[in-house]
């Protein structure tokens, strides 16, 4: 059959250098893969061998290491601290609005040993917002609805874009045809115009709605990326091996090609998850992200211009500060992820 | 026929003859500059840009303030809200049984094609209004009369007759200080048609002060002076509106003088725009208000009485009042607003917060405290979505603490629900709903029919009707046909009064407040403000004339 190559779109895989070294690196691989069919056993080693050198190479990587730490640290406050504080987060003063941050007074605290000491205290550390809601507890409690979107949507991206990308790129023709011309329908969709119109069909919006359709909408960059990995590594001559050794389609993608297509995906992955975490914000903004009393560093931004006028600066600084950081430290740790995986640092 | 709406119009009664018996003339300070600028270009903010600049279409704040400009209306509202002749000659002459009434035309006015502005136009104007087959979301009601053709006849060129089914005391300031339009145009268009005709982007023939020039599609509506304006050619040459849908852009604009008049100040930026060098502003109580609209049919949540005293008694309303709107609200315990002569704060029925109160109302009504702390009935939690419009600021908030509030004291669930405006009114119209944050547009003198008669209740009553609470009373409903018959001031506001009481007691809706509105000037002279500097005359097609007198310093 004479059939029309697609060529691989270069710049998906991160330039013709990085092409090459991974083709460098496939090709060392492909070696293993036929003694695998011959020995039929994977020798474990060799595998741990790529991620455990990556891992190594991550670490030698100072920024991603302390962006990782910073990110660990916004999780595991974002995970455990709301659990503590119950319902500190929408718990209102409304006659006292606008509580200023970072101011002290002094309190008297009585030690177990019975001596008086002063020292200076705050009741909100960030001060409150309109409502008299603490916010630094409200900025916790948010952290946690953007960390949850961002992964959670990824994880559709990965699950939609991934299987009708490897789909696609490996049964080619009608079907890759078929696949693609969808792909574009998505990516041509307004992608605001379908939030709201979901949203007003179904009389508001709730979290799983906003992870759902920001992955319904958002899978296809995922979803080429794995066509590209798929269309090229079909062809590459232990695919082939494999094939003419009688292995199944099934053995043949999730034994040769899916483990060999990851290291673009993860990078790719990593990096889109700030990408959903500023799109959650985005969306909290125009006021299409979950309802309150809820918070989300999005929606803590909404009406931030009222804020401005009212000279409430901080309440404008903290939300913007905490989204910046995570996304900054996402991609960070996403650069680091993709050098650690880049043969070429081996 | 006169449209009024904060996010949905209401045609609300009002005497007019009353009003206009009793206004004094106020002292008017401004605008006798001796020296009149003529020509110049005003810039006009506008929030959002018009849907449509066709009158009979006209459903929104934006377009209504772009169509004021051009179309010129048969009575209007003085600067203390009393209603004058416009376009009319002179007040209507009643009939001794209150039945018929008769209005003369102001000869010599033209359209701007040169034509005369004859009885025709104002007849064909009502019969497209009353068309049972136009199709519109505007709101005009002209059920008072005995027929929508046969109920205008056109006396002869100068002279309009209206015959009543029965008096209807609201009659002129309801239904005869709208715009009037040109039969030649608007009557050749199929009433089936109007909301999609060509001309409703750019209006071909106009009699207003200012005549249409061009339209920038999201961008800005240009038009002209009218030279042949029957009040006298306006002294401003042109007029931009320019659509600035920003909120705090169109504040810093007027204070800039990037634009000559910004109609509704945000009221983050009121105290900006009032200390800004050279711009003159007004800040006085609006013509609308806020209220929760509750489900009051038995099934629903909100159907006992002593549900929603509860809800009345586990409220600070002054406090959420003032936190939601900055103090730029004024609270409500009834829908009559401060700028209404029929406003008496002493005559309506307050609940002064008494949250042990609220809970035994509760109890009485049979819902108890549940594990988690949420009431229940029956195994049926106190569990509702609690409506609000999306992006409105003020009523996000007001909603946000009253649920967070409620929750906490009384123990009901409401979910705060920011909805589109697109799809706001659906489930609320079906009676398929609890309670809503509802805004409303009011005229001057007040009538509850519409909202509060039980003959309007949607969707079982009138599929068309307005009044969505379901509420069911007797006595209101014989209280609101008996105002609506009253042309007696005095006797007309113990009738207003009787109906608030009732309203009032039975908490049918929750009052919220009324808006203090501010409008800015920069450069604009000849602007008078009633009392309490009250510029609600201007605004929203109450009173085109006063623009020819604007003038540019």
């Amino acid at each position: 059959m004479a059939e029309k190559e697609t060529p691989v779109p270069r710049s998906l895989l991160g330039g013709d250098t990085y092409t090459k070294a991974v083709a460098a690196e496939q090709e060392l691989r492909m070696a293993h893969a036929d003694e695998d069919l011959v020995t039929t056993e994977i020798p474990e080693g060799a595998e741990l061998g790529f991620w455990k050198l990556a891992g190594l190479r991550f670490l030698r990587h100072r920024v991603a290491t302390v962006s990782l730490a910073v990110l660990a640290t916004i999780a595991v406050l974002a995970i455990f601290v709301p659990i503590l504080q119950g319902n500190l987060y929408r718990d209102q003063d409304y006659r006292n609005g606008y509580g200023q941050p970072f101011l002290f007074h002094a309190r008297q605290l009585t030690l177990p040993a019975g001596i008086a000491v002063t020292v200076p205290w705050t009741d909100h550390l960030l001060g409150t917002d309109d409502l008299g809601r603490d916010e630094l507890a409200r900025l916790i409690r948010g952290g946690r609805v953007s960390l949850e979107v961002g992964l959670l949507a990824m994880l559709g991206y990965l699950i939609i874009g991934g299987s009708l990308g490897a789909i696609a790129g490996y049964y080619r023709g009608f079907l890759d045809n078929l696949l693609m011309r969808f792909t574009d329908m998505i990516i041509a969709m307004p992608f605001i115009l379908v939030v709201v119109a979901v949203t007003a069909a179904l009389g508001g919006v709730t979290l799983q709605t906003l992870i759902l359709v920001i992955a319904f909408t958002g899978w296809y960059e995922i979803g080429r990326l794995m066509r590209a990995q798929f269309l090229f590594l079909r062809e590459s001559e232990f695919v082939q091996a494999a094939r003419a050794l009688g292995a199944s389609d099934f053995r043949i993608i999730f034994r040769h090609i899916l483990p060999n297509s990851l290291t673009p995906i993860i990078v790719s992955a990593t990096l889109g998850v700030s990408g959903i975490i500023l799109l959650e914000a985005a969306l909290g903004f125009l006021g299409y992200s979950i309802p309150y009393p809820e918070p989300s560093w999005g929606n803590m931004l909404q009406g931030f211009e009222d804020k401005l006028l009212r000279d409430q600066n901080y309440l404008v600084v903290f939300p913007s500060l905490a989204l910046v950081t995570t996304a900054l430290c996402i991609n960070l740790v996403g650069d680091g992820i993709r050098d650690a995986l880049d043969p070429r640092q081996r | 026929m006169r449209r009024w709406f904060v996010n949905r119009r209401l045609s609300l009664g009002a005497s007019g003859l009353a009003v206009a018996g009793l206004v004094l003339a106020a002292c008017g300070t401004g605008g006798t500059s001796t020296t009149v600028k003529e020509g110049g270009t005003m810039t006009y903010a506008l929030d959002a840009d018009a849907q449509t600049m066709n009158p009979f279409e006209v459903s929104d704040v934006p377009s209504q303030r772009a169509y004021q400009f051009i179309f010129p209306n048969l009575y209007q509202f003085d600067k203390n809200l009393a209603v004058t002749p416009d376009l009319a000659d002179g007040m209507p002459q009643i009939s001794a049984d209150k039945k018929t009434w008769t209005v003369k035309i102001r000869k010599g006015a033209k359209w701007s094609d040169g034509t005369a502005i004859t009885a025709t136009d104002v007849a064909t104007t009502a019969w497209i209004q009353a068309s049972s087959s136009l199709d519109t979301d505007a709101g005009f009601d002209w059920s008072p009369l005995t027929d929508p053709v046969k109920g205008v006849t056109v006396k002869d060129e100068n002279t309009v007759v209206y015959t009543l089914t029965d008096v209807f005391a609201p009659f002129l300031a309801v239904n005869l200080t709208g715009f009037i339009a040109p039969a030649a145009v608007y009557g050749k268009i199929d009433p089936t048609k109007m909301r999609t005709d060509p001309s409703n982007d750019h209006p071909t023939v106009t009699g207003g002060p200012f005549n249409f020039d061009k339209r920038i599609t999201g961008q800005e509506i240009d038009l002209v002076a009218n030279p042949s304006y029957y009040n006298g050619k306006p002294h401003i040459a042109k007029v931009v509106l320019k659509v600035i849908t920003d909120t705090t852009a169109a504040a810093q604009a007027v204070i800039n003088g990037d634009v000559n008049w910004n109609p509704e100040i945000t009221a983050a930026a009121v105290s900006k725009v009032k200390a800004a060098q050279g711009v003159t502003s007004y800040t006085y109580p609006d013509l609308g208000y806020y209220d929760i609209r509750f489900n009051d049919r038995p099934s629903h949540l909100f159907g006992d009485v002593n549900v929603r005293r509860a809800f009345a008694y586990a409220l600070d309303k002054d406090s959420i009042v003032k936190a939601a709107t900055d103090g730029n609200g004024t609270p409500l315990n009834g829908d009559i607003v401060p700028a209404m002569i029929y406003y008496d704060a002493n005559a309506v029925v307050k609940y002064k917060q008494d949250i042990p109160k609220a809970k035994s109302l509760m109890d009485t009504a049979g819902w108890t405290v549940g594990s988690d702390g949420i009431r229940e009935k029956g195994g049926k939690k106190f569990s509702a979505k609690f409506y609000v419009r999306a992006g409105k600021a003020q009523r996000e908030k007001a909603v946000q603490i009253m649920s967070e509030e409620l929750r906490k004291n009384l123990g009901m669930d409401l979910q705060p629900t920011p909805t589109d405006f697109k799809v706001f009114y659906k489930p609320i119209q079906a009676g398929d709903y609890d309670l809503a944050f509802a805004g409303f547009g009011i005229n001057p003198d007040p009538d509850d029919y519409l909202i509060f008669h039980s003959s309007q209740i949607r969707p079982e009553n009138n599929k068309s009707g307005e009044n969505w609470t379901g509420y069911v009373n007797p006595d209101l409903d014989a209280a609101i046909l008996a105002s609506r018959k009253e042309t007696n001031l005095e006797a007309r506001k113990k009738l207003v009064n009787k109906i608030e009481k009732i309203l009032g007691d039975n908490v049918v809706v929750y009052f919220m407040w009324a808006d203090n509105l501010s409008m800015g000037f920069n450069k604009v002279q000849g602007v008078v403000p009633g009392k309490g500097d009250a510029l609600n005359y201007i605004d929203k097609n109450l009173n085109n004339s006063e623009f020819a007198k604007f003038s540019l310093t």
